[in-house]
């Protein structure tokens, strides 16, 4: 068991660096490689402190979506979409799919899902 | 490389005077090329120039001189670009085959390019002037065209775009259910080959345009150009919302709503479709999203050690909720 800080806390620090500080005092052709690194810290940030109840969820949903609890449940569906033959299962992957979509987003970019429309 | 000396050198073969070439500065180094702005001044008068170079050895979709050739086409055919004076496929004195045209002075950074058009109100005259600009290019005769630009399928671009995606979907590191929706439904909503095809620009949008306060001024980026597509690919794609750049509510870059867009384009001779319209916009959305999963794919096999490409794989789930959009069902 590691002492505090821990690792989103880390990253979170990480981020503060290299926005704060580092970002001002590198070349100009060092800038956006910068603000990358910045922001994937941000990323793995929230991952870490999400990934865990969005794993389940993700889990529960996509059984439930299939009626079976099958080992890999992304690819399963996957599948079955690109066979074709269940437009049914198309129309009941839909909100599925957002559902878990919204939690992707959570952890890449907050706040992407606040446009519904096209 | 001394390239202002090169550039010189090449400029007064053209010319046939001399040229002295100096203010020179490289900008918005592309991913694939290298844009070099300066002076030439030739007979005692100034011209501002960019030349964009090719670097050798780099992956290119047309050859500078097929680039340079529809350009000047379409400018004949009334659409605003900067003009070419000189193209030339050898090019050893500045590094690469290379162009030289004009320099348009005006936005061409997509957040810049909407502060200019909010601060001057002119975001439907862009987006009615963007639709004129893809209407007269699909009116020109795609046998016009002096040097042989790529090809897809012409005979049936919509089929091709989706066997195209369906393969690179096949080729992700991941199963992605998301993205095979999206093949689902585009293989379902799949049009007809459309009546007449075109030349297809492949990526007119806020970012590859120069804007001023008194409107468009240049349409870019012609390197993707392709000899004969379907005209609805090219109106799609500058609709979509990752060229809104957080103005979301405006289909058209982010500046306006699709209705001035459409108007400028029937004006011009094109004929909108709608439903052709929506298909190229799902095309598009996850044809960018296979794109920025691709990218993370090349730095995973270690073939380019690029953080922006390994953060490109994190984008792919906003492009999902994009593309999910698209697809709600009705």
């Amino acid at each position: 068991m590691q002492f505090p800080p821990d690792a989103a806390d880390l990253l979170a620090a990480i981020a503060r660096l290299l926005d704060e500080d580092v970002l001002g005092a590198v070349p100009p052709q060092l800038q956006h490689p910068v603000r990358v690194a910045a922001h994937l810290s941000h990323v793995v940030e929230r991952e870490l402190r999400l990934a865990p109840q969005h794993a389940a969820n993700e889990r529960l949903l996509l059984t439930e979506l299939l009626g079976a609890d099958v080992e890999d449940p992304a690819a399963t569906l996957a599948a079955r979409l690109r066979a074709g033959d269940a437009p049914e299962l198309e129309a009941q992957a839909w909100p599925v799919l957002v559902e878990i979509a919204r939690q992707d987003v959570a952890v890449a970019k907050p706040g992407h899902d606040s446009w519904e429309g096209e | 490389m001394n390239i202002a000396a090169g550039l010189a050198t090449y400029l007064a073969d053209t010319w046939g005077s001399e040229v002295i070439v100096g203010d020179i500065s490289t900008t918005t180094a592309g991913a694939r090329r290298h844009n070099v702005i300066f002076d030439a001044i030739v007979e005692g008068s100034t011209r501002r120039l960019v030349a964009t170079i090719v670097p050798a050895g780099e992956t290119i979709l047309n050859e500078i001189d097929a680039e340079a050739g529809v350009r000047s086409l379409a400018e004949q055919g009334g659409v605003a670009v900067p003009h070419v004076h000189l193209c030339r496929t050898d090019g050893e004195l500045v590094g690469g085959p290379f162009m030289v045209s004009d320099y348009v002075a005006g936005e061409t950074v997509p957040r810049r390019v909407l502060r200019l058009v909010a601060e001057h109100g002119i975001g439907d005259l862009v987006a009615e002037q963007l639709g004129e600009s893809l209407g007269r290019l699909h009116a020109i005769d795609p046998a016009a065209v002096p040097v042989p630009l790529r090809e897809l399928d012409a005979d049936d671009p919509t089929g091709a775009a989706l066997r195209f995606l369906t393969e690179a979907v096949d080729q992700l590191p991941q199963r992605r259910p998301a993205l095979e929706l999206g093949l689902c439904w585009l293989e379902r909503h799949l049009p007809l080959p459309p009546d007449r095809v075109s030349i297809v620009h492949t990526d007119v949008r806020n970012g590859n345009v120069i804007v001023g306060p008194d409107g468009l001024r240049a349409v870019l980026d012609w390197e993707g150009a392709l000899a004969a597509g379907d005209p609805m690919q090219d109106v799609a794609w500058p609709a979509l919302r990752m060229w809104r750049f957080r103005e979301d509510h405006l289909e058209i870059g982010g500046f306006a709503s699709r209705t001035p867009y459409v108007v400028g384009y029937e004006r011009a001779g094109g004929r909108f479709d709608e439903e052709r319209f929506r298909w190229w916009k799902v095309e598009g959305t996850l044809r960018w999203a296979v794109g920025l999963a691709s990218q993370t794919a090349a730095y995973l096999e270690g073939r380019v050690p690029s953080i922006v490409m390994a953060a490109s794989g994190r984008r792919v789930p906003e492009l999902e909720w994009d593309l999910l959009m698209l697809i709600r069902p009705r």
